[in-house]
C-alpha cells in the first residue's frame, strides 16, 4: 500500500515538474532573462577590433546600445569640422547615434558654449574645448573623461593618450593639474608664415640686389626686422596689379591681435608670466608678471613697425580678414593659422592657390615663436549619463587614428592631427608603394613639414593658460591697440599692461 | 494442507477504486491545472497591472513633458534676454541708462509673450518691473538669485497680491530667475526674474485628473507643492508623506509607488521634469486605477471556482461511472462466491468493464457447464463401478469355487478343463482387483491371453493371435480391461462356428513420441460404414457388436487422459477391422 502511495507522490512530482516546464514555456521565463541581467557583467576586459574602423572595443561590445540618441556637437567651423561632418554618417551607421554638428565661427561658438555652461542646460553634449577660452573657465562644467576611458565596458582612447603630443595633451586635456581629463585632443592649429611664392621668386634677384640678402622666409636670417623690410619693399616696388601690400597685420581689438603680438613677444624671449606650468596645464591665477621687461618692450616696438608697413586697412583686420585679403591677392605675406591652407589652396575661392609658400614665422632676437592653438573634444557635465556615454563613443571614434588620418587624406585637408602616430615626419610624405605609406593630400604636403618644424620645442610658443585670462587678454589687446591707435610709446604701454594685470591678479 | 478460503469483504473507502480515481484526478489534473491556472492568473494580472501602470506612468510622463516644454520655452526666452545686446549694453552701462529706458527695453521683451505675467530686472539694487503690479515685494528671492552664476533657477509658486486699477487680486506665480552674466567676461550684470501664472502648469496636467479620488500636483525636489488644483495646497511641504519620501529619493525619472492612506490602497505615479527637477505626481486609489483589472480578476476567480467545481463534479461523476459497473460486478461475484451461479451481469457498455462483465458471464456459463459435466461424469463413473461390482458378484466365492473345480479337473485328468478354469481364475483375479484403476500393459496382455485360453475352448483353433509388443511398452500403465473387450468383439463378430476360415488377430503396441499406440487388428468380415459411424456413440450394442464395451473404453481413456486420447476404429467390409488405442506413455 505504501508503495502505491509513493508511486502517486512520484507521479505528482513528475506532473508538477512538467507543469513547471509548461509554465516556463508559456511565460518564457527562460534562462535568457536571467542571463540578460548578468550580460553586462560578462563583458570582460578582452578586446576586439571587429568593426569597420578597427577601433578596439571590449569583446561583445554593443555598438548600438545608444541607438536613437541625438547629440549636439558644437565645434569651430574649420577643416576638421568639415571632414567630420562629411564622415559622421558612418558613425551614425555604426552606432545609431545621431550627431548634430553645429559648426560656428570661433566667437559665436565660444559665446554659445558659455551660455550653455552658464545656463547648465546641457544643450550641447559634445563641446569643442578651446584650452584658452573654455577649458580655463569651465573645466568644472566638463565631464572627467577618465571615468569613461577607464570603464571596462566602454572603448578606450585608441592608442592611449601616449599617442598624442605630450604638450598638446597638457594644454588641451588638463587644467591646473592632471587629475581630471577634461577633453581629448581633436585638432591642432599653428600660426605659420604664408607668402606669395610667385612674387618672391619673381623679384628675388631684384630684392637681393637692392637689399643685399636673400628674402627666403623660414631661415634664422629672416627676422622680424627683415620681414618689415620685405613688406615695405613689396608695397613700394611690386606693381599693385600683382599685389597691393607687402603684408597686413591683425589690428582689430580681437584675439588675433593678442596672438600675433604674442608670437613676436616670444621670438624676442619675452612672455607675460613666468609661473610654473602656466603654458601647459595652466594656473588659476598667475603671480609672476613680466610684461615690463626689455623683451616685451622690444616686441611692442616691432609690432608698431609692422603696423607701419602693413596694409592700412589691416588696422581693423582679425585673422579672418587677413586670410581673406591674402586669398584675394591683396597682401604678399601674412601670419595666420595653418588651417587656412585649405581655403588658400582652393582655387575656386582663392586667387593665389598654388602660388603660396609656407614657412615658420620670422625670427626675433632669440628664436622663431610659432603660437600653437589646438583644441579638444569634451563632454558637457550637464548632459544625462546615457548621453555622456554615447558622447564618449563619438570622442573615441572622432579622435581615433583611423578618423584623424582622414584629415590629412582629404584633398582640402591640411592641419596636422594631434597624434604622433599620424603626424610624424615619416608619415606625412607622399604615397609610397614601396613602403606601403598611404601618403597625405597634396595640400597637406605643402605645410605639414612646416608645422612639424613649428612644433619643435625651440620654435613653438604656448600661451599662458589662466582661468581669468579673458581679462588679461582684454588688457593686452586694449593697450596694444591703444598704442597703435594713439601712437603711444612701447615703454608706456608695457607699463600700463603690467600695472593693469598686476591690479587684476 | 488446508486450503485458505478468501471471502470478499466490503472495501474500505481509502482502498476503493473510486477513491483512487478521485486522487488521480486531483493529482494528475486538478493540481497541475490549478497550479498553471493560478500562475497564469497572477502572471496575467501582473502583466495587465504593469500595462495599466505603464499607461498611467506614460500619461504622467506626457504631463511632465508638457511642463518641460513650457519650462524649456521659458528658459529659451530667458536666454534671449540673457544674450540681448540691448539689455547687455544697458546693464554694462547702467549708470547712464534711465529707469524709463530700462523699462522700455524690458517691456519690449514682455510684450512678445502672452504667458508671462511679469518681468523684473534688478540692477545695482534697483528693481525694474513690467507686467503685473505686485503689491508684495520679494527681495529675498533676489538675494538668493544674486548668489547664482547665470543658471536658471526655478522659484517656487507663491501667492501674491496684484493690483489691477484700484482692485486687488490674489494670484499664484512661479518664477524663473537667473543672473545675467556677460558672456565674455562672465561678470554678473544684473538679476532677471520672470513670473508666470501657476495655472499654466495646472493646464498641462489637468487632463490627468479623471478618476474619482485622484490628486495631481507638482512638487519640488524638496517636497514643496508648487502647483495644485486646490490652491490652498500650494506651498505645503509633503515630503513627510511615505510615498513622497520614496518618490523624492528615487533615482528613476518616472515610476509608481503603492501605498496605503487612511485605509485606502493608492498608487502614486510620478514623472520628473528634466528642466527643473520638479515631480509631477498623480495619486489615485488603486480601485480606480485598476478598475478593469479588478473586474477581470473577479471574472478569472469566478471562472476558476467554476472550473474547480466542474472538475470535481466531473471527477466524481467519472469515478462513479467507472466504478459502478465494477461494484455491481463485485456484488455479483460475492453472490457467486456464495454459490449462486444462476446470475448474469448486465452488459451496459463496450469498454473494458463491458468486456469484463461479458467474461464474467462466460465464466459463470462455463462453470455451470463444467459442473454439469462433472456431475454427469460422476454419474457415469458410478454406473460403471456399479456395473463392475455387478460383474464381480461375490467374486471370492466364484474364485474359490473355480479353484476347487480346477483341482478336481486336474485330479480327474481333464487337462483342458483344468487349464480353462485356471485361465478363468486369472481373469477373475484381474477383474476383482477393483482398487486398481490402471494396470501394466503386460498384465493387460496377460488378461487377454487368459481370456483367449477360454475362448479357444469355444472356438477350438479357429483363430490365431499374434502379439507384436515393444518391450518398453509392457511397463506402461494403461486403464485396465481395455484390450479384452476389443479382442472379444473381434472374436464374436468375426468368428462363425460354421466358417472354415481361421481368424487372425494381431495386437501391436509401440511408443511414438511419448504416446502409446496399441492396435487390435483382425481379418474378419469388417464393419459396415453406417455401424462404424455410430459405434462409439451408441450406448446399446449393434448387431453382435458390443458397442458398450468400446464406448466404455473410449470414455474411460478420455476421462483419465483427456480428449486427445481414446479409440479409433478403422474397418473395411470383407477385409477386417483395426481398433487403434492412443494412450500416454506412463511407465511404472
Amino acid at each position: 500500500m505504501t508503495k502505491k502511495y509513493l508511486r502517486f507522490i512520484g507521479m505528482a512530482i513528475v506532473i508538477g515538474i512538467s507543469a513547471l516546464l509548461i509554465y516556463k514555456m508559456l511565460f518564457n521565463i527562460s534562462e535568457d532573462d536571467l542571463r540578460r541581467g548578468s550580460k553586462e557583467k560578462q563583458i570582460t576586459a578582452k578586446l576586439t577590433t571587429d568593426n569597420p574602423y578597427n577601433i578596439e572595443v571590449p569583446e561583445n561590445f554593443d555598438w548600438q546600445q545608444f541607438s536613437g540618441t541625438t547629440l549636439n556637437f558644437i565645434v569651430e567651423n574649420n577643416i576638421n569640422a568639415d571632414i567630420l561632418t562629411k564622415h559622421v554618417g558612418r558613425f551614425t551607421e555604426l552606432t545609431g547615434i545621431n550627431i548634430n554638428i553645429v559648426a560656428l565661427d570661433f566667437d559665436s561658438m565660444i559665446q554659445k558654449i558659455n551660455l550653455d555652461f552658464i545656463s547648465k542646460t546641457g544643450k550641447f553634449t559634445l563641446i569643442y574645448v578651446d584650452p584658452y577660452q573654455t577649458l580655463n573657465r569651465f573645466s568644472q562644467d566638463l565631464s572627467n573623461l577618465n571615468k569613461y576611458n577607464s570603464n571596462a565596458m566602454l572603448p578606450h582612447i585608441q592608442g592611449g593618450l601616449e599617442d598624442f603630443f605630450e604638450e598638446q595633451v597638457m594644454i588641451e586635456s588638463y587644467f591646473i593639474n592632471q587629475n581630471e581629463l577634461r577633453s581629448i585632443p581633436f585638432d591642432t592649429t599653428t600660426m605659420i608664415f604664408f607668402y606669395r611664392k610667385d612674387i618672391f621668386n619673381k623679384y628675388r634677384e631684384q630684392f637681393m640686389e637692392e637689399n643685399g640678402f636673400d628674402w627666403t622666409p623660414g631661415t634664422p636670417e629672416f627676422t622680424w626686422e627683415r620681414f618689415i623690410q620685405v613688406s615695405e619693399w613689396i608695397s613700394n616696388n611690386v606693381p599693385k596689379d600683382e599685389v597691393k601690400y607687402g603684408t597686413g597685420y591683425m589690428g582689430q581689438k580681437h584675439n588675433s591681435l593678442y596672438c600675433l603680438f604674442s608670437t613676436i613677444l616670444a621670438s624676442y624671449g619675452g612672455d607675460y608670466f613666468e609661473d610654473e606650468n602656466i603654458s601647459t596645464v595652466g594656473t588659476e591665477k598667475p603671480n609672476h608678471i613680466i610684461t615690463n621687461n626689455e623683451a616685451f618692450i622690444e616686441a611692442l616696438k616691432i609690432y608698431k613697425k609692422i603696423n607701419s608697413v602693413s596694409s592700412p586697412e589691416s588696422r581693423d583686420w582679425n585673422w579672418y580678414d587677413t586670410a581673406e585679403a591674402f586669398k584675394n591677392g591683396e597682401v604678399a605675406m601674412m601670419l595666420n593659422w595653418d588651417e587656412n591652407i585649405s581655403a588658400i589652396e582652393n582655387a575656386s575661392i582663392s586667387k593665389v592657390a598654388g602660388e603660396v609658400g609656407y614657412s615658420i614665422l620670422p625670427y626675433g632676437s632669440v628664436r622663431s615663436a610659432n603660437i600653437y592653438g589646438g583644441a579638444g573634444i569634451g563632454i558637457n557635465n550637464y548632459a544625462t549619463e546615457m548621453e555622456k556615454e554615447a558622447a564618449w563613443l563619438f570622442i573615441v571614434w572622432a579622435t581615433s587614428p583611423q578618423i584623424q588620418s582622414l584629415i590629412l587624406e582629404e584633398s582640402g585637408g591640411g592641419s596636422l592631427p594631434p597624434r604622433k602616430s599620424i603626424s610624424s615626419e615619416e608619415n606625412i610624405g607622399e604615397a609610397d608603394l614601396k613602403t606601403g605609406r598611404k601618403g597625405i593630400s597634396q595640400t597637406a604636403l605643402k605645410q605639414s613639414h612646416v608645422v612639424l618644424e613649428a612644433w619643435k620645442k625651440k620654435n613653438v610658443y604656448y600661451r599662458p593658460k589662466v582661468e581669468n585670462f579673458y581679462y588679461i587678454e582684454r588688457i593686452i589687446i586694449d593697450e596694444v591697440y591703444n598704442m597703435m591707435r594713439y601712437d603711444l610709446e612701447p615703454e608706456v604701454t608695457a607699463q600700463k599692461i603690467y600695472t593693469r594685470i598686476n591690479n587684476l591678479t | 494442507m488446508k486450503d485458505r478460503v478468501y471471502i470478499m469483504d466490503k472495501v474500505k473507502l481509502i482502498n476503493s477504486f473510486r477513491f483512487k480515481i478521485i486522487i488521480i484526478i486531483l493529482v494528475c489534473i486538478l493540481i497541475p491545472i490549478t497550479f498553471l491556472y493560478t500562475s497564469y492568473y497572477y502572471r496575467v494580472k501582473e502583466i495587465i497591472t504593469k500595462k495599466y501602470s505603464d499607461s498611467a506612468v506614460q500619461s504622467v510622463y506626457e504631463g511632465a513633458e508638457n511642463i518641460d516644454f513650457i519650462l524649456k520655452d521659458l528658459r529659451e526666452f530667458s536666454n534671449i534676454v540673457f544674450i540681448n545686446n540691448e539689455i547687455n549694453a544697458a546693464l554694462n552701462n547702467y549708470s547712464s541708462v534711465s529707469q524709463v529706458e530700462f523699462l522700455n527695453i524690458i517691456r519690449g521683451l514682455f510684450t512678445s509673450r502672452q504667458d508671462i505675467e511679469a518681468i523684473s530686472l534688478l540692477v545695482d539694487n534697483k528693481l525694474y518691473s513690467v507686467g503685473a503690479i505686485k503689491l508684495d515685494k520679494d527681495p529675498e528671492v533676489f538675494d538668493i538669485l544674486e548668489t547664482t552664476k547665470g543658471e536658471c533657477v526655478w522659484v517656487n509658486t507663491s501667492m501674491e497680491r496684484t493690483q489691477i486699477l484700484s482692485s486687488q487680486f490674489t494670484k499664484y506665480f512661479f518664477s524663473l530667475g537667473r543672473t545675467i552674466v556677460d558672456l565674455n567676461t562672465l561678470e554678473v550684470l544684473g538679476v532677471l526674474k520672470i513670473d508666470i501664472n501657476e495655472t499654466i502648469l495646472e493646464k498641462s496636467y489637468k487632463s490627468l485628473i479623471a478618476e474619482e479620488g485622484s490628486e495631481v500636483f507638482i512638487c519640488t525636489q524638496q517636497g514643496d507643492i508648487i502647483s495644485h488644483p486646490n490652491k490652498e495646497a500650494i506651498g505645503i511641504n509633503i515630503k513627510h508623506k511615505p510615498y513622497m519620501e520614496n518618490i523624492l529619493s528615487s533615482n528613476e525619472k518616472q515610476g509608481y509607488i503603492s501605498y496605503q492612506e487612511d485605509g485606502v490602497e493608492k498608487v502614486a505615479i510620478y514623472s520628473t521634469c528634466d528642466v527643473s527637477g520638479w515631480k509631477l505626481v498623480k495619486a489615485v486609489p488603486t480601485a480606480y486605477l485598476y478598475k478593469e483589472i479588478m473586474q477581470i480578476q473577479g471574472f478569472i476567480i469566478l471562472l476558476g471556482i467554476m472550473y474547480f467545481i466542474t472538475t470535481i463534479t466531473l471527477g466524481l461523476f467519472l469515478a462513479a461511472r467507472v466504478t459502478s459497473p465494477i461494484e455491481r460486478l463485485m456484488k455479483l461475484m460475492k453472490k457467486v462466491e456464495k454459490g449462486n451461479l444462476d446470475i448474469h451481469a448486465e452488459i451496459t457498455s463496450k469498454d473494458e468493464i463491458g468486456q469484463l462483465s461479458s467474461s464474467f458471464n462466460n465464466m459463470i456459463d462455463n462453470m455451470n457447464l463444467m459442473i454439469n459435466k462433472s456431475i454427469e461424469e460422476e454419474r457415469q463413473k458410478k454406473e460403471m463401478e456399479i456395473e463392475v461390482l455387478r460383474a464381480q458378484i461375490n467374486p471370492h466365492f466364484l474364485y474359490n469355487t473355480l479353484n476347487t473345480i480346477k483341482w478336481m479337473a486336474k485330479i480327474q485328468g481333464s487337462t483342458n478343463i483344468s487349464n480353462a478354469v485356471s485361465a478363468l481364475i486369472k481373469l477373475l483375479r484381474v477383474s476383482i482387483s477393483l482398487g486398481k484403476e490402471k494396470i501394466l500393459l503386460r498384465d493387460e496382455i496377460s488378461y487377454v491371453q487368459n481370456y483367449l485360453v477360454i475362448q479357444r475352448l469355444r472356438f477350438s483353433e479357429k483363430f490365431d493371435i499374434e502379439y507384436i509388443i515393444d518391450e518398453a511398452c509392457l511397463n506402461s500403465f494403461v486403464p485396465k480391461l481395455i484390450l479384452q473387450p476389443i479382442v472379444e468383439n473381434s472374436l464374436i463378430y468375426s468368428t462363425d462356428e460354421d466358417s472354415l476360415e481361421t481368424l487372425s488377430i494381431t495386437i501391436r503396441a509401440y511408443e511414438d513420441n511419448k504416446v502409446l499406440h496399441i492396435s487390435v487388428e483382425d481379418n474378419g468380415p469388417g464393419i459396415h460404414k453406417d455401424i462404424l459411424d455410430n459405434i462409439l456413440t451408441h450406448k446399446q450394442g449393434i448387431d453382435k457388436f458390443s458397442t458398450v464395451g468400446l464406448n466404455n473404453i473410449n470414455q474411460r481413456i478420455k476421462l483419465h487422459y483427456g480428449d486427445e486420447y481414446g479409440i479409433e476404429i478403422k474397418s473395411k467390409v470383407e477385409e477386417g477391422t483395426k481398433v487403434l488405442i492412443r494412450l500416454p506413455m506412463n511407465n511404472a
